[in-house]
């Protein structure tokens, strides 16, 4: 649907918002940014973005310039090289097509230009299969990149603005990463309210590149080699420093973003955490999921809660563990395997819980690989095991949720493939 | 035992460091050697290093406080980017290529411990005819300086000239070069306080960021908190077109010479220069930039009224 | 695309019309005697400062190393596999810029890449025809010194029959070094038609100028490839580094030539060609050929295939006087 088209069928139900997909709520988040500039490659689940930023600017609908590249890695280097021409950039990709562009990650986030990337997560191959888990997006967690990661459609679109923000701040000055669930948030439309241009323009006020830029009256050599480990660990090291400035940023962002738009985001999001026992730690799309766990079981008497990861870097490692801190019971559901370690985002609050005298147990479980569902059956399984844990009985972690029926289910499919009957 | 070895790029220290190596480690002796890689490129300073012990070597890296010092292009000796006497102490012992005698290069350095010297690029030339070869020198005259035996030198020798393609006559040339290296070089371990002494490493004296707690006062060796600072300044980007302030002029082994009387002021030398290290003065006729200029000669060579001439730099 | 956007600009004559400023300054740390620096730094002296070179990893990589550049223009260093795909970006962020007034007119830059061979003819080949495919207004400069030499010399897809590096050595069961042919790029990249394509040496400063001049005056893609004569990695004297470009010309072996609007016009004929040895054999790089036992067939082959090029040429009356 033409953006016009769009708007026109919105008028009037501000308050209700309008339904859009995951993929359709970044592409408006990128218009209401007013870039400049976006370079694009397909790939699924990923590939409506582009679409739709190319219909709104064939319709001359946003001013930016929008050019199809032959490969991610392309792509990312024009975004990374036009924002460090001075123009405001967004791209977009998903899984393999983030790990063909990888090393252009780590060269933008060393170069400190701030476009803003949405990953679309896709489990990567092999096996290949389209839908969601995070190992892409967690495989960017050291290349200096901000990452947001966004549970909801509207929270992809508020994402996307924050994250210019944030990125954009002089004291932080580094590319970020918003990611959405395939198929889950993609394809799956939810009300969004999407904010006035106007509103979004007050927020988010155009990019003055006073430190990085191309123009004929600034000669500037950028991303040169420097070939010591002197000046290579003052720069890397910089990168860092810019990263724990963003905590702070985002909460001054955050705040100013809900006194505009009554839409307030946390570094992490606290779900019935109050006087929760037995707490879920979750990321993503399927966060939603956990939520609806938490409150089944406490409608049954158990004192659950969750708590949602969403900014991953900078990582809030003390807002994680003031929020755990003194439960009785933590389990870290990963959509992502590392296999030979386990869960990735449980070694992290492991980590940030580690010097706190009241440290919970704490279990780790994979579940939603290639965007398996996790049924009430698996979230029951996992509040069983966590209330084992806090009565000091042994458990077993990391675990995978995987059930009999799938189990049977697999059978069968082994067996199609001529594997021949389970031995 | 700590050796380092001080070259230009194309003067085979790397191969230096490995003969003496490979020397030691035929003696039967534990050894590390590695060389450092850099931007730079044929001419520009480089080094290399070799650890030897009678047991494991707990050590990687660059060699901050040496034994012994191998210098082979004397023009390093006061160049800033290579510092070659640099974490000296009274008890290193540095041998300098030269043709200048050892006592009064101990003047102009100021170096306390000994200094030997020799013309080892006369030596290398008058063998093998040309200046491929110096590799060969210097790394068999360190072994004889720490200590080791002609044989295990020779041994040394003939391990790392099995990588090359030489043929017999080149060969057998490099071999007489080893024997003559290690006469002269034998010679000096009759002076007091031999080298191979010290095989078993003591601690290097040398402040590293490990020892930041212990005395305190010790200069640039506190640890320091990196604070963040604003992009302008954290972003690795340089606003200046700067390079001739790195001064590759010293690089530069020969010296093109213009003799102004066979000039015709035809601009070839400066359209030619691929550093763009020639100017042209008010009469079209060429300047050198020595500071920049790296010698490569292509000015002399292409020159078509022969109007350069070329000196051996001594700096 | 490759529609012009100035006037005709006049042909130089002689070595005296060369701009006496540089734009590349000395004291880089790139080899003495390079030939792909000496192509570059001519190159330059028509772009001049209002230029962003963007490079991929290669030798060049080391002509800004921090806290040092050389250049009056800008630079901007990205990846051996990208950066024609960094080009595009700038490109476009700059046209964007203007015209939604974010950037005066007069504060536009060239924007031009600089890659070795190794990228150019190997790992930045789809990004390379994706950007002269989608038309953009750039300029490429190869610097082509037939290897892979910022590593040390080992094989690129344009390292000559022949020739030794480090990944195709000289042995019993190879005996003529590298045993594939150079890759064709200059005919690949002619299949792109873009606006400009021209080989130039660093040898031919007065060719070399008067192609950079006239692909000025054209708008979309402006192909150089520039014999890069590499004293350290084809083993030769560094002083005689514009000899042996010189000898790639008079040989045959490295054809000045140029496209524009799909037709090949050959800008220098060697008239009387000198024999192909005399290029080969004043370099390290071809040794095992005539040392210690002469290779009289790859010598044959290496002469038959600049024979045959050349006669070509001549059928194809591609070859202007």
């Amino acid at each position: 649907m033409s953006r016009a088209a769009d708007l026109e069928r919105a008028a009037g139900r501000h308050e209700r918002g309008r339904l859009l997909t995951g993929n359709a709520a970044a592409a408006w988040g990128a218009s209401l940014a007013d870039v400049d500039y976006i370079p694009a490659f397909p790939i699924t689940p990923q590939t409506e973005i582009i679409e739709t930023l190319a219909e709104w600017v064939a319709d001359g609908d946003i001013a930016a310039r929008f050019v199809t590249l032959d490969s991610e890695h392309s792509m990312l280097s024009a975004a990374g090289a036009a924002a460090a021409a001075g123009a405001r950039v967004f791209t977009a990709t998903s899984s393999q097509g983030l790990l063909y562009g990888f090393e252009m990650l780590y060269a933008i986030a060393g170069w400190r230009v701030p476009l803003v990337l949405v990953n679309v997560s896709r489990a990567l191959a092999s096996p290949i299969t389209l839908e969601a888990d995070h190992n892409d997006i967690l495989a960017a967690r050291d290349s200096g990149f901000l990452q947001l990661h966004a549970e909801t459609c509207q929270e992809v679109l508020d994402s996307v603005l924050m994250a210019y923000r944030l990125a954009e701040d002089a004291r932080v000055m580094l590319p970020a990463l918003v990611n959405l669930d395939g198929f889950t948030l993609s394809f799956t439309r939810e009300p969004v309210v999407v904010p006035e241009a106007a509103a979004a323009a007050e927020f988010l006020p155009p990019y003055e590149p006073n430190h990085a830029a191309i123009r004929g009256d600034r000669p500037m050599a950028q991303g040169p080699a420097v070939l010591s480990g002197l000046a290579y660990s003052y720069f890397r090291y910089q990168q860092q420093l810019a990263q724990l400035n963003a905590l702070e940023v985002h909460e001054e962002i955050a705040a100013e973003f809900a006194a505009r738009f009554g839409r307030r985001y946390g570094l992490v999001e606290p779900f019935e955490l109050d006087d929760a026992e037995y707490v879920l730690v979750m990321s993503n799309a399927f966060a939603t999921k956990g939520k609806e766990a938490v409150e089944r079981l406490r409608s049954r008497g158990l004192r659950a809660g969750l708590l949602r990861l969403r900014v991953l870097r900078p990582f809030p490692a003390a807002a994680i563990a003031d929020a755990l801190e003194g439960r009785m019971a933590v389990a870290v559901i990963d959509q992502n395997l590392a296999p030979g370690l386990g869960g990735i985002t449980y070694q992290e609050v492991a980590a940030a819980l580690y010097d706190r005298p009241r440290r919970p147990p704490l279990l780790s479980v994979i579940g939603g690989l290639g965007g398996k569902d996790i049924s009430d059956v698996e979230f029951d399984a996992v509040f069983h095991d966590l209330r084992r844990a806090a009565a000091g009985e042994s458990v077993r972690s990391p675990r995978l949720l995987f059930t009999q029926a799938e189990q049977e289910r697999m059978q069968t499919l082994l067996r199609i493939a001529g594997k021949g009957a389970k031995p | 035992m700590r050796v380092r070895f001080h070259g230009r790029g194309g003067q085979g220290m790397k191969t230096a460091s490995r003969i003496l190596g490979s020397a030691a480690f035929h003696a039967g002796l534990v050894v590390q050697d590695s060389p450092v890689y850099g931007a730079e490129r044929r001419g520009a300073p480089v080094a290399a290093f070799t650890r030897i012990a009678k047991a494991a070597i707990r050590e990687r890296g660059l060699i901050a406080a040496p034994d012994l010092i191998v210098v082979a292009d004397e023009t390093l000796l006061f160049e800033p980017t290579a510092m070659p006497l640099a974490g000296c102490s009274a008890r290193t012992v540095v041998l300098i290529n030269t043709a200048t005698d050892a006592a009064a290069l101990q003047e102009r350095l100021a170096h306390l411990g000994r200094i030997e010297s020799a013309d080892f690029t006369s030596l290398v030339f008058s063998i093998t005819h040309t200046l491929v070869g110096l590799s060969t020198a210097l790394g068999v005259a360190a072994a004889a300086l720490v200590g080791l035996s002609l044989e295990e030198s020779l041994a040394g020798v003939a391990e790392e000239l099995a990588h090359a393609t030489l043929s017999r006559a080149a060969y057998e040339a490099n071999e007489r070069l080893a024997q003559e290296a290690y006469a002269l070089a034998d010679a000096w371990r009759a002076v007091p306080e031999p080298l191979d002494a010290s095989l078993a490493l003591a601690a290097e004296a040398a402040p590293t960021a490990l020892l930041a707690a212990a005395p305190a006062g010790a200069p640039g060796t506190q640890l320091v908190e990196l604070r963040f600072e604003p992009p302008a300044r954290a972003t690795p980007t340089i606003c200046v077109a700067n390079t001739p302030e790195r001064s590759t002029g010293s690089w530069r082994q020969f010296r093109p010479l213009l003799q102004r009387d066979l000039c015709n002021a035809c601009w070839t030398c400066f359209v030619l220069c691929p550093e763009g290290a020639i100017a042209l003065d008010e009469h079209e006729f060429p300047l050198i930039d020595y500071e920049v200029c790296k010698g490569c000669l292509v000015c002399v060579h292409e020159c078509p009224t022969h109007a350069f001439a070329t000196e051996k730099e001594v700096r | 695309m490759s529609a012009p956007v100035t006037a005709e600009v006049a042909a130089i004559k002689n070595l005296k019309q060369i701009a006496r400023e540089e734009f590349i300054l000395p004291g880089t740390a790139v080899c003495g005697g390079c030939g792909g620096l000496e192509g570059l730094r001519l190159a330059a002296k028509v772009l001049g400062s209002k230029t962003v070179y963007i490079n991929a990893a290669g030798c060049f990589t080391l002509l800004a190393v921090y806290p040092y550049s050389p250049f009056k223009g800008s630079w901007l260093y990205t990846t051996m596999g990208g950066a024609a795909a960094a080009a595009q970006g700038v490109r476009d962020a700059l046209d964007v810029l203007m015209a939604r007034g974010k950037l005066p007119v007069e504060d536009d830059v060239q924007v031009v890449v600089v890659a070795g061979d190794g990228s150019t003819y190997d790992m930045a080949m789809a990004a390379n025809s994706g950007a002269i495919f989608r038309g953009l207004d750039f300029w490429y400069f190869c610097y082509d010194n037939e290897s892979y030499g910022n590593t040390g010399v080992q094989m690129s897809s344009a390292t000559p029959y022949g020739a030794r590096t480090t990944t195709t050595p000289v042995g019993s069961a190879a005996r003529a070094g590298t045993e594939h042919g150079k890759k064709d790029l200059f005919e690949i990249w002619r299949a792109h038609q873009p606006a400009y394509l021209a080989t130039v040496s660093p040898r031919y400063p007065v060719d070399l100028t008067n192609k950079f001049l006239k692909a000025k005056g054209l708008r979309g893609p402006k192909l150089f490839i520039a014999h890069a004569s590499c004293p350290t990695g084809w083993l030769f004297e560094p002083k005689r580094s514009a000899e042996v470009a010189k000898l790639a010309v008079q040989t045959g072996i490295f054809a000045l030539k140029e496209c524009v609007g799909g037709a090949v016009t050959h800008t220098h004929i060697p008239r009387r060609r000198k024999p192909v040895e005399e290029y080969l054999r004043g370099q390290g790089r071809y040794a095992h050929l005539f040392e210690p036992t002469r290779n009289d067939a790859a010598l044959r082959l290496i002469q038959e295939q600049v024979d045959r090029y050349w006669e070509a040429a001549a059928k194809a009356g591609a070859a202007s006087s």
